[in-house]
């Protein structure tokens, strides 16, 4: 075989990459995955795309990539601050490439720009399909629904020991205006980048197994980079949060959509130094709670003193009332009893005196005595005329009397013409007495006369 | 008087009971004055109580509130 019509592997590739060039001279926006990625020291960043099958997930195409130090430098920013997240393995990209053929280095794409929308969307997408899953699953109320004490004192927290944002959290609660004490446990956890998942996955299962010790799960990631926050995404995270039998709160700590282990946690606050707040509000409400209780208590037992008190102070009024009342009343009559007495004392005395005052005027006059002697015998004396002055008057009166009645008997008015009139056995007085047709008696001097009533007048 | 543990609302109403008989009239004045006794006795206990009460309750809440 001659030479003749044969060209090196050099001229070959140099073909190619005339061919590429003319033929492929134009940037095309791709859709691939990123397989690997790394970043140089150089500023470089070299990359593996991949295109697998949907069903299978086999790959099934295959490129390098490159994005220049140059380039790189403002897409990482601009792609981080529009999505929330950084370039890592598993990530779906759309960038705009141009196909690159380099007679030793071979076929590679040269990334020019990237358009983060198709990310959000593709990370939307996921995230919607993670929720789905777990709404499917039945779990993704399920760490809402466990009751939080009151006053969650012993806390587990999933975090890293030196990040930012535990230190926070840390001070945040022993910095508490009220002097509450927490006992806090530390579960030291990776909580950015790939390994992220299964560490904080890990820790939980750690708590799980003391899970008697602890009243509530706190987890914080530590200030830093807002980004690779995919993790807080997962499923497997999600899914583990959401049916932890203690109440997780998260303080994840990111500005953009909360991320789905948010969603699931019992609550989410967005800071390491919230989550700690809630702490301490939760503490203090049940204090307040306690100490308005307190109040009532107070409160009521109060009024049921004063209510006593003025019972008994009303009761001791009343018996001093009632029995002055009844003192003074028995009083009354007593002293009625007493005046009564007294006048009685009074009647006696005067007679008393009265008598005495005889008795000596007795005493002292013999001179009365005589007297009286002289006036009884004057007495006697009168007495003795009596009987004779009365028989004297009697006589006259006697005469006296037979004169009248003399004059008074009917018989001797009879005789001088007058006459008496019955009817009835009764006299008769009026002419009303009597009507037409009576028959009335007539007494005269020497008899009677028996007549009827013929007319009546008055 | 008997000497059993005597409690507050029998007292009260061993007050009120007295009272009221007084208020009736249906004390004697012999029995006024012991039974007013046996009343300013009963209302002296129930202010003893109710003094006690007020301050155990008082150490009560003095000592739970400053648990905390």
């Amino acid at each position: 075989m001659s030479v003749e019509g044969k060209i090196t592997l050099l001229e070959l590739n140099n073909l190619v990459k005339e061919s590429i060039n003319q033929n492929l001279s134009t940037s095309y926006w791709v859709i691939a995955e990123i397989a690997e990625i790394k970043e140089h020291s150089s500023g470089h960043c070299y990359l593996e795309l991949v295109y697998k099958d949907k069903e299978t997930e086999n790959i099934k195409a295959k490129a390098r990539a490159t994005i220049w130090n140059y380039t790189y430098r403002m897409l990482k920013p601009y792609f981080e601050t529009a999505t929330g997240q950084s370039l890592v393995n598993g990530l779906t990209i759309l960038v705009n490439v141009q196909v690159v053929f380099h007679e030793f280095f071979g076929y590679s794409l040269n990334i020019l720009d990237i358009d983060p929308t198709y990310t959000i969307g593709e990370i939307e997408l996921r995230r919607r399909e993670t929720i789905n899953k777990l709404i499917a699953d039945g779990v993704y109320e399920m760490n809402k629904e466990v009751e939080i004490d009151d006053v969650p004192k012993r806390i587990a927290i999933i975090s890293s020991e030196n990040a930012a944002g535990y230190q926070d959290f840390r001070k945040q609660l022993s910095n508490n205006p009220y002097g509450y004490v927490f006992s806090v446990t530390l579960f030291p956890a990776i909580m950015q980048g790939d390994e992220a998942e299964n560490s904080i996955i890990n820790q939980l299962g750690n708590i799980y197994s003391q899970i008697n010790n602890f009243d509530v799960v706190i987890i914080v990631r530590g200030g830093g980079s807002q980004t690779d926050l995919s993790c807080f995404d997962s499923y497997e995270l999600a899914s583990n949060v959401a049916q932890f039998p203690l109440p997780v709160i998260t303080g994840i700590g990111h500005d953009k959509d909360t991320s789905v282990t948010d969603m699931v946690a019992h609550t989410s606050v967005k800071t390491p130094t919230a989550a700690a707040e809630f702490i301490i509000a939760r503490f203090n409400d049940a204090d307040t709670e306690l100490y308005q209780v307190t109040e009532k208590i107070s409160s009521i037992i109060k009024n049921l003193l004063d209510e006593n008190l003025s019972t008994i102070q009303k009761y001791s009024q009343l018996l001093v009332l009632h029995s002055t009342k009844e003192i003074s009343k028995y009083k009354l009559t007593l002293n009625t009893f007493v005046h009564r007495a007294s006048k009685a004392d009074l009647i006696i005395l005067y007679n008393s005196n009265k008598l005495s005052n005889l008795g000596n005027a007795l005493k002292k006059t013999p001179y009365g005595l005589k007297i009286l002697k002289r006036n009884l015998e004057l007495e006697i004396e009168k007495l003795k005329t009596i009987p004779n002055r009365l028989i004297k008057t009697e006589k006259n009166k006697v005469e006296f009397l037979s004169r009248t009645s003399e004059h008074l008997d009917p018989k001797n008015i009879l005789h001088r013409g007058y006459s008496m009139t019955y009817s009835n056995n009764e006299i008769i007085k009026s002419s009303k007495q009597v009507k037409k047709n009576d028959v009335i008696t007539t007494i005269l001097s020497d008899g009677t006369v028996s007549s009827i009533i013929n007319k009546t007048s008055n | 008087m008997t000497k059993k543990a005597l409690k507050y609302n029998e007292a009260i109403a061993e007050v009120e009971k007295i009272i009221s008989e007084i208020e009736d009239n249906e004390t004697d004045l012999d029995e006024l004055a012991s039974k007013l006794k046996r009343a300013a006795e009963l209302l002296n206990f129930c202010k003893a109580k109710l003094r006690s009460t007020e301050e155990e309750i008082q150490k009560i809440i003095e000592d739970f509130q400053t648990d905390q």
